[in-house]
Parts: C-alpha cells; structure tokens; sequence
C-alpha cells in the first residue's frame, strides 16, 4: 500500500505533471523525501514560496494545464498567499500543495501551525484540509478537476505532515471525481444574440481572458471577419487575436488606445466573451457602451451584470458558444456588407495611432517595447511586472499568439513578472522569455535570479529604470499636485551588479541605438540577464483615462 | 428592501459554513437568519435555511456566486406565498409566572402562531411565521419574561 507522499505523487504524473515549483520545509519534508527519488517530475527549487506560486501560475498560463506549488506550513504557506490571490483574480488553474503540522497537533498553535484552511477561503475556487490518507487520492484528483474545470481557478490542498508519512489501508482508485458544473447552452439565447449582432451597424467584439482560457481565438477571429466587426481586448485578453490583424484595434480601459475605446463607445453592439468588465476596462460604468446592445458571453454566471448590465447574456464556455452563434449566422445567411462602419474602424486606426516614441536621449521607454515587436518571435513569451512597464507592455507590445503574454490583472501583483517568466520558460523552453520589468516591481522578486541561474531557465528581464515607483509617481504627478509622496527609490541600486551577483549577466543600456543589441546579446548568450534600461525618469503612459472616467475621454 | 430566504444543500464538512457567509460578509450583506440541520438527502449533506435583505441585483448576485461554491449542491429560493416558514422561540418565565400564558393563547389564537409546548411555570415554545411571532412578542407583558430565544427560520417549498 501506498504512502501520503507516495499517493501524491501517484496523482502528480496520472496528471501529466513533469514540473512543479517549491521550497521544502519541516512539516513538507515526507513528500520531498518521495520527490528525492522521483525521475519523472523536476522539482525547480524557487527562494520564495511567492515566487513558486506565480511560477506555477505562469506555468499554467501558457500551457492552459495546471501548474503545481509546494510549499511547507505556516510562513511557507502564507508566503503562498499573494500568489493564490493572483492565480484567483486571473482564474488560473493552480494547484497549491502545503504541509501542515500532524492531525493531532493541529489547533493546538504548534510550531509552524497557520490555519490555511481558513485562510485560502476567500482566494481559492476550493479548498482541503487532508485527515486521513484514505481519502488523499480523491482529493488529489477532485483538486484537479476542480482547478481545470468551468471558469479554472486555484485549488489548495493543506496536508498534515502524519498523513504523507502513513499508508494507504484502501486501493486507490485514479478517476475522474468531479465534472463541474456544466452550463446547458440555450439555443435560443443564441439566436436572439446572432440576431441581435446581425441587425447590428457597428458591432464590436470585447474579448477577455476567457478567450484565451477556452482555447477560443480562431472562433473570434472568424466571428471578426464574418461580421466584419473590430476585435478590442481586455488586458487579460490580449493575444485572443494576433494584433498584426488589421481589425484588431488593441486594448481598451484606462490605458487603452484610442481606437479601441472609441470603437467601444460608438458600437451599437458589444460582443463581450469571457470578459468581467473590470473598473479598469469600463471606466465610468454609466457611459460604458451606453450606445451598445451588450451581448455578455461568460461561463460564469455570477459575472452577468455584476458590473454592467448586459442586454442578453449567454452562459457557456466562450468556443461553444462562439461556434454556435458562427454556425448560425453562417446558415441564416448572413450579408457581408458592413462598409460605413468599416471605413470608420480603418478611419480609427488611421487617425488614432500610438504615440510615436522618439529615439531621444533619455530613452522613452515605449521605445523599448515597441523594438521588442520586430526582435521577438511569435512564439516569445513576454510577463511583466505591475505598474507603468505592464501598461507599456500592454500598449506597445504587441502578440500574435494566444498565450504568449502574461500579465497579473486582477491582483497587479507587483514581482509576478520574473517568476512567472521562470514559469514560462519552464514550460516552453524553446521560447524566448522576456520579463518587463519596473525596477520597482523587480526588487520584489529580485532573487528569483538565483532560481532561474541555478536551475537554468534563462529568461532575459528588461528593467524599465526611472528610479520610481513609477505609475504611483504619474498618478502623484496628475491628481496629487506634484507631491511625490515616498515614490523616489533612490540611485545607488546597481542592477547589473545585482545580476552578476547571482550569477546571471548583466546589460545597462543608456542609448537607444544599444536597446536592440542589449536585446539580441541576452537572447543569444542563452543565460539569465538583466538588462537595465536608463530611462527617462518622468515619462507617463498614454493614453490614459481618468479613473473612473469615461473612456472615450482620453488624456494624451 | 426585500427579504430573500434560500435553503441551501451543502457538504456536511468543516468550514462548509464559513464558505457561504463569507460570501454575504465579503459584500457587506447581513444574514438576518441562519438555521442549520441535517438534510434527508444523504449522511453527508446539510440544509441550510438563511435570510438576508437585498435589492434583486444583489440577491441575484448572491445566489450566483453562492451556486459557485463546489460544496454547495443545491439552491432553492423560498418565497413566502409557496413556502412553510418557520420560526420557534422559547420565552423564559420570570419568577415561575403564569400570568402570561393565558395573554399568549389569546394572541395565538388570533394569529398562525402555535403553541407547541407549555413547561409549567417555567418556559413557553411557540412555532410561526416570524412576522407574526414578532406581532406577539411585542404585545406580551415584558415583565413576567426574563429570556426569549429565536431559532432562526426554517423553511420548506409548498
């Protein structure tokens, strides 16, 4: 019979998991001493239980599968904390594993003892604390269900140190033990909708992350084309269409582009698929598409009208759906004609394009982002940190895959950025990896340079250096009068020596003539580098709405 | 606002009512009501029977994301013209006074109130709607009481 340890480990491979991320401690020490003698699963040892958490997520992000971390009770547990809350607000499929102290010790404030159970509640789809070994094996596979299925989401299992050590007394039984809840599809919602987006003038397609997560992007880009109708995206959307497409017009919200948020408040009918309308992505709710009939596809019914009222709405995974509202718009004979709104779409985009950045000294740091464009592949993968560099990267960068781009949304968890792109790395290792950086955010997760060195994931983090914290600085800069309240960071941090010290290479880059070169070197060294980009200091990302604004009024 | 009464099927577990009051404390909606027992079901379920004030888009939002919880199985919302709602108060006598009794038969019997138990001298049990019951507590003599204890609601679909 099987051990705790054993068991999970059993359920890891029937799963297809050749990789998990963590750091042992005590009450985890039965189940590393099972994955010692393990040849299938690499185990990539991270120097923050954080950092295992957002690489697992990160993990789990490009390759749509589940993404596993382990870590030990207490500090190691609630170190997990920040990365479960971004895995739930992204609804990433993460699959966290702790130790805890013995059945009979537990509530008794024993050493190493944090009520995780409690604790994870509110930041999990669901959650397990493990008595008896006899049951391990099914929670194990329910775990996986559950973080896979419906909406994904994370999923803890809190295992008490006595029950990784004892024997199994049943034979466990490896099967599916939980199917979600599946939502019927009406078929008669879908026909009122493809009426809806026929008789519709100025359809536009909202996709969000949900896109991505259902594998949906070829349904959005045939819908797109069949209408024809422009295709924006939410942050959490972005890759959902190849931005090289000549109907995609970028992301909307408080730094969206100009065409997209446009074409969102001149639509008479919003296709919105997978998104949940965040304040971010809305502006003002009240003006938000107030010209639109909402069409709102989700699988999760609790985000129907949670924050804009939508006119019809379709529960249901987005490519199911989106499959039968092309199928029926393709039977019912659909004209495709739709010139006047076409012309103003590529009016849009032709009058509204990006602000160009200059190739002055000091670097603009679009500049950076939009050189990465013709430097990367489109099987690169580029995370960002949170702040001024995420919105760039959001702006500028732009993906030609689903997938391909990885960004914490919900939580704007500063220092997901690196170990996400460790994540990444791991999983798609014959992808470029790029992490955009803010010195900010970096130094929050700085010594995951160690994991990515010692473990020999190479990622390349480009550090956009203006010394703040950037997007807090901007904020101080236009509500706050200038009063630039503890957002200076100092000068002394020396980025390339900080990489060196761990082993790593590193680039700073102070011209814009070098911006390609530093690129190209990191990338072809196949080491870990940082390249530290001196840049203007004051720079603001724009276009920018004000917050809680309304989205077509647009500063810069 | 209106009062929205759901009676819940869930896993029979730990923390299994943590889940779904935080659910409601997490949007800043009071459970007014909460009774708890075990369901016919099966072994390993329990009902819950909860009530809470809120306008329809905050109800609707909350029986949503109530139907997300993996360890709630079943949502039924309870409305009072096709339901059984009940709610048992016991009320402690002072000083073994019985004076009270016959005022609380008189109100019984003119509301849908019953009086299901009389321990003599000591303590009155009775069974109705909550409004209603709120009717007589009001009209009985506070002095002759020194504890009333409400059980929240339990309720049934016609």
């Amino acid at each position: 019979m099987l051990s705790g340890s054993e068991v999970v480990l059993e359920v890891l491979k029937s799963r297809g998991v050749k990789t998990v991320f963590g750091l042992p401690g005590g009450a985890i020490m039965p189940l590393y001493d099972e994955l010692y003698d393990e040849t299938s699963i690499r185990h990539i040892l991270v120097r923050h239980e954080q950092a295992a958490a957002h690489a697992a997520d990160g993990y789990a992000r490009v390759t749509g599968g589940p993404g596993v971390a382990i870590a030990t009770s207490g500090p190691g547990a609630t170190n997990l904390l920040t990365g479960i809350s971004t895995a739930y607000a992204d609804s990433s499929p993460l699959i966290a594993i702790t130790g805890q102290v013995p059945v009979q010790y537990i509530g008794k404030d024993a050493f190493q003892e944090a009520d995780l159970y409690s604790l994870v509640i509110p930041i999990t789809k669901h959650n397990f604390l493990v008595k008896d070994v006899n049951d391990l094996a099914r929670i194990m596979n329910m775990a996986f269900d559950i973080a896979l299925s419906g909406r994904p989401g994370p999923v803890h299992i809190d295992l008490p140190k006595d029950v990784q050590t004892k024997k199994t007394t049943r034979r466990i039984v490896f099967k599916q033990f939980y199917t979600g809840k599946t939502p019927i599809l009406s078929l008669r919602k879908i026909k009122q909708a493809a009426n809806i987006i026929m008789n519709a003038e100025r359809p536009v397609i909202l996709a969000g992350g949900g896109v991505i997560i259902s594998n949906s992007s070829d349904e959005i880009r045939t819908l797109a084309e069949l209408l024809p109708a422009p295709v924006v995206t939410t942050l959490m959307g972005k890759g959902a269409i190849s931005e090289y497409h000549p109907l995609s017009l970028g992301m909307i919200g408080m730094h969206g582009t100009k065409p997209a948020n446009y074409a969102v408040m001149e639509s008479d009918c919003l296709i919105a698929v997978g998104c949940r309308f965040d304040d971010r992505a809305t502006g003002d709710e009240k003006t938000f598409a107030s010209k639109a009939k909402i069409i709102h596809i989700d699988i999760d019914p609790s985000e129907i009208d949670k924050n804009i009222k939508s006119h019809l709405s379709i529960i249901g995974d987005a490519k199911e759906v989106l499959k039968a509202l092309i199928y029926y718009m393709q039977t019912s004979g659909l004209k495709k004609e739709n010139t006047p709104w076409m012309m103003r779409v590529r009016e849009l985009i032709r009058e509204y394009p990006l602000p160009e950045p200059e190739e002055t000294h000091p670097i603009k740091p679009p500049l950076i982002i939009k050189k990465m464009n013709s430097i990367l592949k489109e099987n690169d993968i580029v995370a960002t940190e949170v702040g001024q560099c995420e919105m760039w990267a959001a702006l500028y960068y732009k993906p030609r895959k689903p997938r391909t781009v990885l960004f914490s949304g919900g939580q704007g968890t500063m220092g997901f950025g690196l170990p996400a792109s460790i994540g990444a790395k791991t999983a798609k290792p014959e992808s470029t990896v790029v992490d955009i950086a803010g010195d900010g955010s970096f130094l929050m997760m700085c010594h995951e340079l160690a994991t990515s060195v010692e473990n020999n994931i190479p990622v390349v983090v480009a550090i956009i250096n203006n010394r703040y914290l950037g997007m807090v600085r901007q904020w101080q800069e236009l509500f706050y009068e200038k009063r630039y309240s503890y957002t200076f960071l100092g000068e002394k941090t020396d980025f390339v020596k900080l990489a060196e010290a761990f082993g790593a290479k590193g680039i700073k880059v102070t011209r814009c003539s070098e911006i390609e070169e530093a690129f190209i070197t990191a990338i072809r060294s196949g080491e870990t580098t940082v390249i530290d980009f001196e840049v203007d200091r004051e720079c603001n990302v724009f276009p920018m709405v004000r917050p809680g604004g309304q989205i077509d009024k647009m500063i810069g | 606002m209106p009062q929205y009464i759901f009676s819940l099927i869930v896993d029979d577990e730990p923390g299994v009512m943590q889940r779904v009051v935080s659910i409601f404390s997490r949007r800043a909606v009071n459970i007014s009501r909460i009774s708890v027992g075990p369901s016919e079901i099966s072994e390993r379920t329990a009902r819950i029977i909860l009530s809470f004030e809120a306008d329809p888009k905050k109800a609707r939002f909350m029986r949503n994301l109530l139907s997300r919880l993996i360890a709630v199985k079943k949502i039924t919302q309870l409305k009072s013209d096709d339901a059984v709602i009940r709610e048992l108060v016991i009320i402690k006598l002072k000083n073994h006074h019985e004076n009270i009794l016959e005022q609380i038969k008189q109100l019984t019997r003119e509301s849908n109130v019953a009086l299901v138990n009389y321990v003599k001298g000591y303590a009155i049990e009775i069974s109705g709607p909550s409004t209603e019951i709120d009717h007589i507590l009001n009209h009985i003599d506070q002095k002759y009481v020194t504890e009333i204890v409400r059980s929240g609601i339990i309720a049934l679909k016609k």
